[in-house]
């Protein structure tokens, strides 16, 4: 158990140096300029029903990925 | 955020643009409210297992007309610029239903992404799907951080639900701990952990807000969205004030142990030490949820007085309160589940171990199928993990 947690623990260590050296912008992971926004299709907090980004093509759009706190 | 709304709202009006909000959060109807009471009407998407992958938020993105990432976090000013700009290969085009079908990528069907799809879209037995899914990944491979993290949204979901079952809080600390220490630098795993955890150094107030939202709602004639689950506890950076802490010189209420005890659980204990491991030094938050038992149909009985808790804390830790009240809601009979809060911490030196809090409830039932009311005590032990 012990080993595992040192394991962990080291692991982690290491997504943290990956990251520090590819110099990504940590918060926005995965998201480039310049690249289309990824395939996601996720409950609409209103109704629960399917709804993604890619149902608004064709208009501009400001996307804000946030959280109420 | 409502800074940017300022600034959207006219375009989005003219249809010149479209604003979507994504979230990671637990509970989106926190959202919802915050939205409903900013007026922000714009759709928001919910992405409470972080498949986007950000590990912070807020973030905003420019998309232009055909789904490109334009610029992220660009500042205000920059709007206008974007707004000019030419739309991608001249007019914008028209999606009918059926091209926007074709546009469905093919989704990766593994074990994983089958597990996210049950969560979102399989109900609640689909929680239960995933869970499964997830802890199939997890089997050959407890290093995957995202399954880690995955899988405690799933418990936590289910636990918020009908189909609760035993330890699904504890399991979801469980297992966000252990995504977090496989990536520390994941913000949004973070504060799940810390949003149910014990107060930071420096408190967070994660929904100290929803107090002036409902207000200022109400003042308009305005009812504000329900939430499914009370924010309590390390989400507010103030004591919450569902649950007053009384004078702490308070007295064992029942010392000798004469109570008769609830010998046939006619009130379910759970309890949930979060974080689920921690060091010497560090505080724990014990979360005890107690409901009443529904096939017994037992319910609260409100017109005696208060529930009331007592702890004997652990050994030379310190503790918020020994002594905690629960106040009793107006109606004079009622079954909702009853949480009690509070905090211990661990003294520098605490050698790792499974340490044991002890304590006891007093409360008030009846029963309706013997049709009695009694007066109860119900012991409970949490176990708490030190580690090095």
């Amino acid at each position: 158990m012990e080993i595992h947690t040192k394991f962990s623990g080291l692991m982690g260590r290491l997504v943290c140096l990956v990251i520090i050296s590819l110099g990504a912008k940590t918060s926005a992971a995965g998201l480039k300029t310049g690249e289309l926004f990824p395939f996601l299709v996720l409950p609409r907090a209103a109704d629960g029903k399917p709804d993604s980004l890619q149902s608004y093509r064709g208009t501009k759009t400001v996307l804000h990925v946030f959280a109420s706190w | 955020m409502p800074g940017w709304h300022a600034l959207t709202k006219h375009y989005e009006e003219q249809g010149q643009l479209k604003v979507v909000g994504v979230i990671q959060e637990q509970h989106s109807d926190r959202a919802r409210l915050f939205m409903q009471w900013k007026e922000m009407g714009w759709p928001l998407l919910v992405d409470s297992l972080n498949l986007l992958g950000v590990s912070g938020a807020p973030i905003t993105l420019f998309l232009d007309e055909a789904g490109v990432i334009k610029a992220i976090n660009p500042k205000r000013g920059a709007l206008s610029e974007f707004l000019g700009a030419d739309p991608v290969g001249g007019a914008a085009p028209i999606w009918s239903g059926a091209s926007r079908t074709a546009l469905l990528a093919p989704v990766i069907n593994d074990e994983l992404a089958t597990a996210d799809q049950q969560f979102l879209w399989g109900g609640l037995d689909g929680v239960t799907r995933a869970i499964s899914g997830y802890q199939k990944v997890l089997l050959e491979n407890p290093n995957h951080a995202e399954a880690q993290f995955r899988l405690g949204v799933a418990y936590r979901r289910r636990f918020d639900g009908e189909r609760r079952e035993a330890n699904d809080f504890s399991l979801a600390v469980t297992h966000w701990g252990n995504a977090l220490e496989l990536n520390p630098n994941q913000y949004i795993w973070r504060r799940r952990i810390q949003q149910y955890g014990p107060r930071l150094s420096k408190p967070y107030s994660f929904y100290d807000w929803v107090h002036t939202a409902r207000l200022d709602l109400r003042e308009q004639g305005v009812e504000p969205i329900r939430l499914s689950v009370e924010p309590g506890g390390a989400e507010f950076a103030h004591p919450s004030a569902g649950f007053e802490v009384r004078d702490v010189s308070v007295e064992n209420p029942d010392p000798q142990g004469r109570i008769f005890r609830d010998s046939e659980n006619l009130i379910q204990i759970d309890s949930v030490a979060v974080p689920s491991r921690l060091r010497a030094g560090e505080a724990v938050r014990i979360h005890l949820r107690m409901t009443p038992d529904e096939k017994k149909k037992v319910h609260w009985n409100n017109e005696v007085e208060d529930l009331k808790l007592w702890t004997e804390g652990v050994a030379d830790w310190q503790i918020q309160s020994r002594f905690h009240r629960y106040s009793v809601p107006e109606q004079a009979v009622t079954v909702e589940a009853r949480t009690v809060e509070f905090e211990l911490q661990a003294p520098e030196g605490t050698p790792p171990g499974i340490f044991t809090l002890r304590g006891y409830a007093l409360y008030y039932i009846c029963e309706d199928v013997g049709g009695q009311c009694l007066y109860r005590r119900q012991d409970f032990e949490v176990p708490i993990d030190v580690v090095n």
